[in-house]
């Protein structure tokens, strides 16, 4: 996992998605939407590896095509008809609209993905196990709860399937029910089990202090005011407005603050 | 000195004492074994001796800990003195890494960063596992997990460690290991060592004193030999002993009371045992499994968990895959249910590819599967209502049902909660629950696992009762000891292929190592002696 922005500290790979997740939230350009994707497909590709990352980015692809697809039904702007749907305006400015939208929309997404590799159930408990002891286990517990009960729902659909339980066409729905119910039994315990273990080994006492084996360092905090320069840039200068409505176009390409926006989206795989 | 007076404790809701008059007193520095069958309170009297684990319930009686009572420590003076293993390590591991799960005892007493990656380096290269230092702890093994959960607790520097059933859920290698550590602490840091356990086989010669529970009642205390021979002439649980010690009685005391294989073996050598004939019952020599060239990995770049694996499981036989934690032994019992499916090769059930047996028909007439853990069967608040729920789905009259019922003996708790029975009780009744589909094919996963032996011959003598009515079942186990008792045919998997496949008896004869402790004991004294049973049968045909 040691890898780009992974190598500094995990403070600082936070710091810095969340920074680009939130430019690429705000900023609906053509050209940062698909720098954005490109970006954030890059990194999980990374860090996941190629089998997991397809799957998010061949649902990311269905998402778009659906978005572009829709958009025109709802959005009647633009000044290529491409064809009427009851009466009304299907526009090529509207599917390309759509397009973008969902190419920003599906960049956000990845970029809080990424996020998630980092912010694990651990994350919580070193932020906040000191002082609100309580809320870290709420969280961390919260969070692992996900995959645990992902796993006992497996589980438990393997043994219903295996004792030949509503096998059949319609019995659907029957299934999902004694998973559920047999989850609401397990899940509980199970996390009870885990808060005792943790009290059992000190945790609560407030004294806790969390253990990084890489602390904040000087290159990380020039990371990071180096990155606090490109969102402050990101705010200010547009590299490429565009405009989609009445008829799609960009109005100007300042190719310094586009090459800034590269090195910003592209420098976590290289830092 | 850890001292418990007169401890009674009982259940909220429970009229039945868990824990009667418990008196006590522990010395530093011993290694105890808190022996006795399952649901015998030996958990709830170890969950005593640590405050933060105390159950709920009312209590009379304290624990005392150096002079002073251990509801009177605070959470840090606890944590540093007494450390705590529990017996589910799912749910004990509290962090994603080994390292973090190393760290977290020390973060929470807010050692520097220096400190505790000292502490770590150190506690990694006391017990080994500096190479699992960066892995995920899902990704190890049971054994390597316990490890770990060891580790961290020790990280402390503890005076006493309290493990809940350490060695239940593990291969014999694995249990060696886990011993050995357990036995460096005690020997080399002082670290008094309690434990509970239902078998000695691997403690016995490491442990200092034996504590024998029955009913929450101690029944014997003391050296390990008085406590075992105690037990044979109060005839308790004495299926639990080492093979030793049993052998010994089953022989009639006609050898020296063993303290080790090594010493039985001299014994045996100076009797004149005669080999007993080969027990063996199945004739079928029908398919009931035939699989050809399966391979399974779980990820594009992973390694083969089976690889090019060929197997046949007979009509009416039952078959033992045995192998340690990790060698593919429940992959490869899943892909025979049918729940993943191999990359390539062929699963054959009576002739018939699995891929054309219709679900309806797979799972309800032709093959049962009892997943590793068997509280996945239930899905209700009561046994009753999922046996209902089964019966009512496959069509089985209640007389049908009833006397499914009686055959597995759970009439008494059809009105439980599964999730408040035993292990014993819980594999029974799932059992019981799989059973009601009728198959012709039982596949079994650790069937035996965190069983009491006397649950084990339980087991055993229903998994015989269903041979006899022509069932053919599949064990996945890494209990050699099972295996011998109730299987006609035994594999070894190592790597994802089966290294060793034969009749029990020469397969046990064959193997050296993973093998049981009978066959050790008579390992070039006589032959066909793998296990108790052939053991009291050399030993009438001697006298004869």
């Amino acid at each position: 996992m040691k890898k780009g922005i992974y190598k500094y500290n995990s403070c600082t790979a936070l710091f810095v998605f969340f920074g680009i997740a939130l430019v690429s939230a705000i900023n609906a350009e053509a050209f940062i939407s698909v720098m954005s994707f490109v970006s954030a497909a890059s990194v999980m590709l990374l860090y996941e590896g190629f089998k997991k990352s397809i799957k998010k980015l061949g649902a990311c692809f269905v998402f778009i095509v659906s978005f572009a697809a829709v958009n025109p039904l709802i959005s009647h702007n633009g000044k290529t008809v491409l064809t009427k749907i009851f009466g009304m305006k299907y526009t090529l400015e509207a599917v390309i609209y759509g397009v973008f939208f969902a190419v920003m929309m599906s960049a956000v997404m990845l970029w809080m993905n990424n996020i998630s590799i980092i912010l694990t159930p651990d994350s919580m408990i070193q932020v906040f196990g000191r002082f609100f002891s309580k809320t870290a286990l709420v969280l961390s517990i919260s969070l692992g709860a996900l995959p645990m009960y992902v796993h006992n729902a497996k589980q438990i659909s393997d043994s219903t399937r295996s004792l030949g339980l509503y096998n059949e066409r319609f019995g659907g729905f029957l299934k999902v029910k004694r998973i559920s119910g047999a989850l609401i039994y397990s899940m509980p315990e199970a996390i009870i089990d885990k808060s005792i273990n943790m009290n059992c080994r000190g945790f609560g006492n407030g004294k806790y202090r969390c253990f990084v084996r890489r602390r904040v360092k000087a290159k990380d905090v020039a990371v990071m005011l180096i990155y606090c320069a490109f969102f402050v840039f990101a705010f200010v200068y547009k590299p490429a407005p565009t405009h989609y409505y009445p008829l799609f176009g960009i109005e100007y390409i300042n190719i310094p603050a586009l090459a800034l926006s590269g090195i910003m989206y592209f420098l976590p795989l290289l830092a | 000195m850890l001292e418990i007076k007169n401890l009674c404790f009982n259940y909220q809701g429970e009229e039945k004492p868990a824990l009667k008059n418990i008196d006590l007193k522990i010395d530093d520095g011993g290694f105890v074994v808190v022996y006795g069958k399952n649901g015998c309170s030996k958990t709830t009297l170890l969950r005593h001796l640590k405050p933060e684990t105390a159950p709920n319930g009312v209590k009379t009686g304290e624990v005392f800990l150096n002079g002073k009572s251990i509801d009177e420590y605070s959470g840090i003076e606890s944590s540093k003195t007494i450390a705590y293993v529990p017996q589910n390590t799912s749910t004990a591991l509290v962090t994603h890494t080994v390292y973090k799960e190393l760290a977290f005892s020390l973060e929470c007493l807010g050692m520097s960063d220096k400190e505790i990656y000292l502490r770590i380096a150190e506690c990694c290269e006391y017990f080994g596992i500096g190479r699992l230092f960066e892995r995920s702890v899902s990704s190890l093994s049971g054994g390597e997990q316990k490890l770990v959960l060891i580790a961290a607790a020790v990280c402390l520097d503890p005076r006493v460690i309290i493990l809940d059933e350490p060695l239940s859920q593990l291969d014999p290698i694995s249990c060696k290991k886990i011993v050995n550590v357990l036995h460096r602490l005690n020997t080399e840091k002082g670290v008094t060592v309690i434990i509970s356990e239902h078998k000695l086989e691997d403690v016995f010669s490491v442990c200092t004193r034996i504590i024998a529970m029955n009913n929450g009642e101690i029944i014997c205390d003391g050296e390990p030999m008085t406590v075992a021979n105690d037990i044979f002439e109060k005839n308790g649980i004495t299926e639990g002993l080492p093979s030793y010690i049993r052998l010994y009685h089953m022989l009639g005391k006609r050898i020296d009371c063993p303290k080790s294989i090594a010493e039985a073996r001299e014994s045996l050598r100076k009797i004149d045992l005669k080999a007993p004939e080969r027990l063996t019952e199945y004739q079928n020599k029908d398919s009931a499994i035939v699989c050809k060239g399966l391979n399974f990995k779980y990820g594009k770049n992973d390694k083969y968990v089976i690889n090019d694996l060929s197997f046949e499981l007979h009509q009416g036989e039952i078959t033992a895959l045995l192998g340690s934690n990790g060698s593919g032994k429940t992959t490869l019992i899943k892909i025979l249910a049918g729940l993943i499916k191999p990359a390539d090769g062929s699963v054959k059930y009576f002739g018939k590819s699995i891929n054309k047996i219709r679900s309806s028909e797979f799972y309800g007439k032709t093959v049962a599967y009892l997943p590793q853990n068997p509280i996945y069967v239930f899905a209700h608040e009561k046994v009753s209502e999922d046996l209902d729920e089964i019966a009512a789905c496959h069509k089985i009259s209640k007389e049908q049902k009833d006397k499914f019922i009686q055959l597995f003996d759970i009439a008494h708790l059809i009105n439980k909660n599964p999730r408040d029975l035993s292990a014993g009780e819980l594999q029974k009744c799932a059992l019981c629950a799989v059973m009601l589909t009728k198959p012709k094919v039982l596949l079994l996963d650790e069937p035996c696992k965190a069983l009491d032996s006397k649950e084990k011959k339980n087991i055993n003598k229903m998994l015989l009762s269903l041979r006899k009515q022509g069932i053919s079942i599949l064990i996945v186990t890494h209990d050699c000891e099972t295996a011998a008792d109730v299987c006609d045919t035994c594999a070894m998997l190592f790597n994802g292929e089966i290294v060793g496949i034969g009749d029990k008896y020469t397969f046990f004869s064959n193997n050296k190592f993973y093998t049981t402790p009978v066959r050790r004991m008579t390992d070039g004294i006589t032959d066909n002696c793998i296990s108790d049973i052939d053991i009291k049968r050399a030993g009438a045909a001697c006298e004869k």
